[in-house]
């Protein structure tokens, strides 16, 4: 409400409020048929298996269905795609939580400690509280989107380049505090993740970086291909090293339960910022859910509480991730209705889906088609809380794969991240790059390096890059372009601040291991 | 026994797969025909696949939409044309892998190596300005602008080297006017940087200047077509320059043709060629087209050489654009 | 087996491998293609550069972390030889099974390859593994060809299931 009351002191119209519940009943009227509604609980379950499939994610889905779609009237188009967009955006955490393979690059910050929890024997709880979260977060992304969408739309429109240089930068921070052992093993890891972005055709110069002469790399690497190999083909090989693959697992399977929901809601501060952050990078075009899931969690972490051990299955960590990246979703569809501008590759389909049939979204589209405006919003609300109900009732299903002897599970999965990953690009190459990254998250856990920055340096190298050199091709004075602008400039102080705070904590922790070991060393020798 | 049960199985499993496979030569379909995109997911991703979707409900089965973006489109035309040349790839030919990037030295492929198909769309570009601009009022003024204030003024042609940024550099060459280009991945990110007065002017496409007409100023139209300048309001076009650029037709624009393998055999590209032309004549694909933004072609293939030859003569005459522009960045620096 | 020490070198390694590949490429191709200079429109090679410099930064620092710790060289969790063995043949099968999809298509290779990983696991009822590895290659072909149309690899001899 307060967005209404701020609403009313710009530019925009009084009455807001009351335009809104116009829009929304007008949607409620389009939304409530039987084929709007069925589609948009078929779109979340099929959200929730391609976002759970290694390889395939909610923008795969989206591509794959959207032929489907296009012949369908405009709500229940809309409904089927965007139900895939917020159900594929949660999937992912149920293969994270229950076999430590994120199924999206979304899910890769849930591994923390969706991973752990499940391990102290509460798969069911961890995949209800990343089901609840989603969707809470999904929910409260949702209200943004419908009461403050012109709003965030006109701030995410001053967002230029020299504020994502910013905020690329700030997000690389992230990695230093979700790095839970060595930062440095953090940061390394990381700063390979922006090194492999860096493979591929320069937008800039149109050279060709790293690419050996090979068409293959003219676009880099594929980033689901890395995700699934760093991620699920180094866990494979870690099971195959186990001695119980033919027995058959003894894992209780909990009942579905509405307690996961108060487990949640427990953590609502941490809902609450964890959904505003994911809102805030999805309203900004190009930032997204990887960026912002990571950014959460590392805000939660270093807000967390003594006891809540960060990165040992605490819930919060689970909360944090997928609160914001489903968050995101309703964050992502703000730019891509209000302006016409997607956030990102999947709302980019949506829109293209939206174009076809027949409506542009923008400023007139929120006049001239009010039921189209009312019924996205409904659908987008109403699959949130399908996701709730599906994923509360499917649980003990995906918590079923647990109960699966590995002989058929890890050929089964093996073959899932095969044909996951070649359904991308139809490219055998890529399934060449997911096994050579397999062998580098070998490598990199048996040398007790994380994989995660791997994925988040990756995600924001390009943004980075590319926004840094932009700012000063437009800059007519250097670097000063940073500190010109106002927002960029707070976002400078923040940055070194930040800095500050880590060089701080990052010498006191070596300081306290050096001296541990030299403590354990000399207690050896004696 | 058991086992040689399964056995018998598996064998008969495998021969019925084997019997499919050899039948899959006589008849043409028999399988699922994919179409290779050169670009990103967007609006041109969306939009082939409403052709694919007509086309395969002419032929009977089902066309998926790759897209496989990378290198200006080549490292998707070198794919499509690396895989077999029996009609189950197609290639969503775009000016820039297709034409301009062989006259850039970028690509060793000509247009007259491939087989066409059919035309499918166009999509017109314009130069767009910021609204409330103080400092010039029309196209050639700001020229004036920029010829007086060399190297002040930021634009952005999307991509560097892509045909809106040849067109563009075209028409700064012939004002001596030269501008700083910055380049974006995401169209979407130029329209929002014009809009928020970060750039200049900045090449906009239909699709986004219908969401936010009020949010930027068309000043150039880069089409001659009487549905591109509607499309934009009105504003002037190429066409009414008082400088001839040397673009006409499908020239200054964006566009498609469907081409397959070389080597394709002939009733297989006849059975395309005839499936496309249905589907591209079907109200229900004109209707779909024009509301994502872009313009239904209606040439079949008789017309590739001509069409696409005529393009591809304006663009090598005026390829040294991008050229006269680095050259007299660099001086600037 | 490997100390963790050893790891850790070989992963040290490995990076500086990574930012030897960079600078190796900035001074020869990067300088072909004329992008290893110039402003931010034509320098391909600043941003790679920096970062595999912070790379090389990081890493020495590692390596002084490391040879403190080389004192108290702890071994990791004893894993035998066998166990190795089984992860190793797993990827070896896998990387045999991406070499050969191309040319003899997924209908014919994926049985086979799921058939030897679930050998490698143990399995040894025969009637068990062909079963298994038909009905999983299947059945998963079925999901991503009739429901996604996805085409899968098929082989020279153009090896596919009408579904």
């Amino acid at each position: 409400m307060s967005c209404c009351r701020s609403a009313s002191g710009t530019s925009l119209s009084p009455g807001r409020c009351a335009v809104i519940l116009d829009f929304l009943s007008a949607g409620l009227d389009v939304f409530l048929s039987p084929l709007a509604l069925g589609l948009t609980f078929a779109g979340i379950i099929v959200g929730l298996v391609v976002g759970a499939m290694p390889g395939l994610g909610p923008l795969m889905g989206i591509i794959l269905l959207l032929p489907v779609a296009i012949g369908l009237p405009p709500v229940a188009a809309m409904g089927f795609l965007i139900a895939i967009f917020v159900g594929g955006s949660c999937g992912g955490s149920i293969s994270a939580i229950l076999l430590r393979i994120p199924g999206t690059p979304l899910a890769a910050a849930t591994l923390y400690d969706g991973y752990p929890l499940a391990q102290k024997g509460r798969a069911s709880d961890a995949i209800g509280i990343a089901i609840t979260s989603s969707a809470i977060g999904g929910l409260l992304g949702g209200v943004v989107l419908v009461f403050c969408a012109p709003i965030l739309a006109r701030l995410a429109s001053n967002f230029a380049p020299p504020e994502y240089t910013m905020l690329a930068i700030m997000g690389l921070f992230a990695i230093v505090v979700i790095s839970g052992g060595s930062i440095i093993k953090g940061l390394l890891a990381g700063s390979f993740g922006l090194l492999i972005s860096t493979v591929g055709t320069d937008s800039f110069s149109t050279g060709l970086r790293f690419t050996f002469g090979s068409h293959n790399l003219l676009n880099g690497f594929h980033i689901v291909a890395v995700v699934v190999g760093l991620f699920a083909i180094s866990e494979m090989a870690a099971q195959m090293m186990k001695r119980d693959l033919l027995k058959i697992p003894d894992v209780k399977v909990a009942r579905p339960g509405l307690h996961t929901i108060s487990l949640t809601l427990r953590h609502y501060v941490n809902l609450i910022r964890s959904s505003a952050i994911g809102t805030f990078f999805g309203a900004i075009p190009g930032a997204g859910g990887v960026i912002s899931s990571f950014t959460s969690y590392a805000v939660a972490k270093a807000a967390a509480r003594p006891g809540e051990e960060y990165g040992e299955g605490a819930e919060g960590g689970v909360v944090a991730t997928e609160s914001a990246n489903n968050s995101t979703v309703g964050g992502t569809l703000v730019p891509t209705l209000s302006l016409g501008i997607p956030g990102d590759a999947s709302s980019a389909m949506l829109l293209g889906a939206l174009l076809i049939l027949g409506f542009i979204p923008g400023p007139a589209m929120f006049e001239n088609n009010p039921d189209v405006v009312g019924g996205i919003f409904m659908v987008y609300l109403a699959s949130n809380i399908f996701l709730l109900v599906a994923g509360i009732l499917a649980t003990p299903l995906f918590v079923y794969v647990l109960r699966i002897p590995k002989v058929y599970l890890i050929p089964s999965i093996l073959l899932l991240c095969s044909i996951g990953t070649f359904a991308l690009q139809a490219s055998v190459f890529d399934l060449q790059v997911m096994l050579a990254f397999g062998l580098i998250g070998i490598l990199f856990r048996a040398a007790d390096y994380p994989l995660a920055p791997v994925v988040i340096g990756m995600i924001l190298g390009p943004i980075l890059e590319a926004n840094l050199r932009r700012s000063l091709l437009i800059s007519r004075e250097g670097y000063w372009i940073f500190l010109d602008r106002p927002v960029s400039a707070t976002l400078v102080v923040v940055n070194v601040l930040l800095l500050v705070a880590m060089v701080y904590l990052t010498i006191k922790r070596i300081r306290s291991t050096t001296k541990g070991d030299l403590a354990k060393a000399m207690s050896t020798e004696e | 026994m058991e086992f040689i049960g399964t056995l018998k199985g598996t064998l008969l499993a495998g021969a019925i797969v084997v019997a499919s496979a050899t039948t899959a030569l006589a008849e043409f379909p028999e399988r699922n025909i994919e179409v290779i995109h050169p670009w990103g997911p967007g609006n041109a991703m969306a939009m082939s696949q409403v052709v694919a979707k007509a086309m395969g409900e002419e032929l009977g089965t089902d066309m998926p939409v790759i897209s496989l973006p990378g290198a200006a489109g080549t490292k998707a035309q070198t794919t499509a044309m690396g895989k077999p040349a029996d009609g189950y790839t197609i290639f969503d030919g775009y000016v820039a892998p297709l034409v301009l990037q062989p006259i850039l030295g970028n690509a060793d492929w000509n247009f007259k190596d491939f087989k066409p198909l059919s035309a499918a769309v166009a999509n017109a570009f314009a130069i767009a300005g910021q609204v409330d601009e103080a400092r010039w009022s029309n196209f050639e003024e700001m020229m004036a602008y920029c010829k007086e204030n060399r190297g002040e003024l930021r634009y952005s042609s999307g991509s560097r080297n892509n045909l809106p940024h040849m067109v563009i550099a075209k028409a700064l060459q012939s004002y001596d006017c030269v501008a700083q280009n910055v380049p974006y991945t995401q169209d979407g990110n130029v329209f929002k940087d014009l809009s928020s007065k970060v750039l200049d002017f900045a090449f906009v496409n239909v699709g986004n200047f219908r969401s936010n007409p009020d949010k930027v100023k068309i000043l150039l139209v880069l089409s001659e077509l009487e549905s591109s300048k509607k499309a934009f309001h009105g504003a002037p076009t190429i066409g009414e320059l008082g400088v001839d650029l040397g673009l006409s037709n499908l020239g200054p624009m964006g566009w498609t043709w469907w081409i397959v393998n070389p080597d394709t055999p002939d009733d297989v590209t006849e059975t395309l060629r005839g499936a496309m032309e249905r589907a591209m004549a079907r109200q229900d694909v004109i209707d779909a087209v024009e509301a994502i933004g872009f313009v239904p072609l209606s040439w079949d293939h008789t017309m590739y050489e001509e069409i696409v030859g005529g393009v591809d003569a304006q663009l090598n005459s005026m390829g040294n654009a991008l050229a006269w522009e680095e050259k007299e960045l660099k001086k600037l620096q | 087996m490997a100390s963790s020490r050893t790891l850790n070198l070989i992963a040290l390694g490995f990076l500086f491998a990574v930012i030897v590949i960079v600078f190796w490429q900035i001074e020869t191709d990067f300088k072909e293609q004329g992008i290893a200079s110039g402003g931010p429109y034509d320098d391909a090679s600043l941003y790679p550069r920096a970062i595999a410099i912070f790379i090389g930064v990081l890493l020495v620092f590692q390596l002084v972390i490391e040879s403190f710790r080389g004192r108290t060289t702890t071994l990791t969790e004893v894993i035998q030889a066998s166990d190795f063995g089984r992860a190793g043949m797993m990827l070896a099968v896998f990387a045999v099974y991406l070499m050969v999809l191309t040319t003899i298509g997924y209908h014919l290779a994926t049985a086979p390859m799921i058939c030897a990983i679930m050998w490698i696991c143990g399995m040894r009822n025969l009637p068990k593994l062909a079963i298994s590895s038909v009905a999983i290659a299947t059945s998963f072909a079925f999901v991503f060809e009739a429901f996604l149309n996805v085409v899968l690899p098929l082989g020279i001899w153009n090896v596919f299931i009408p579904w």
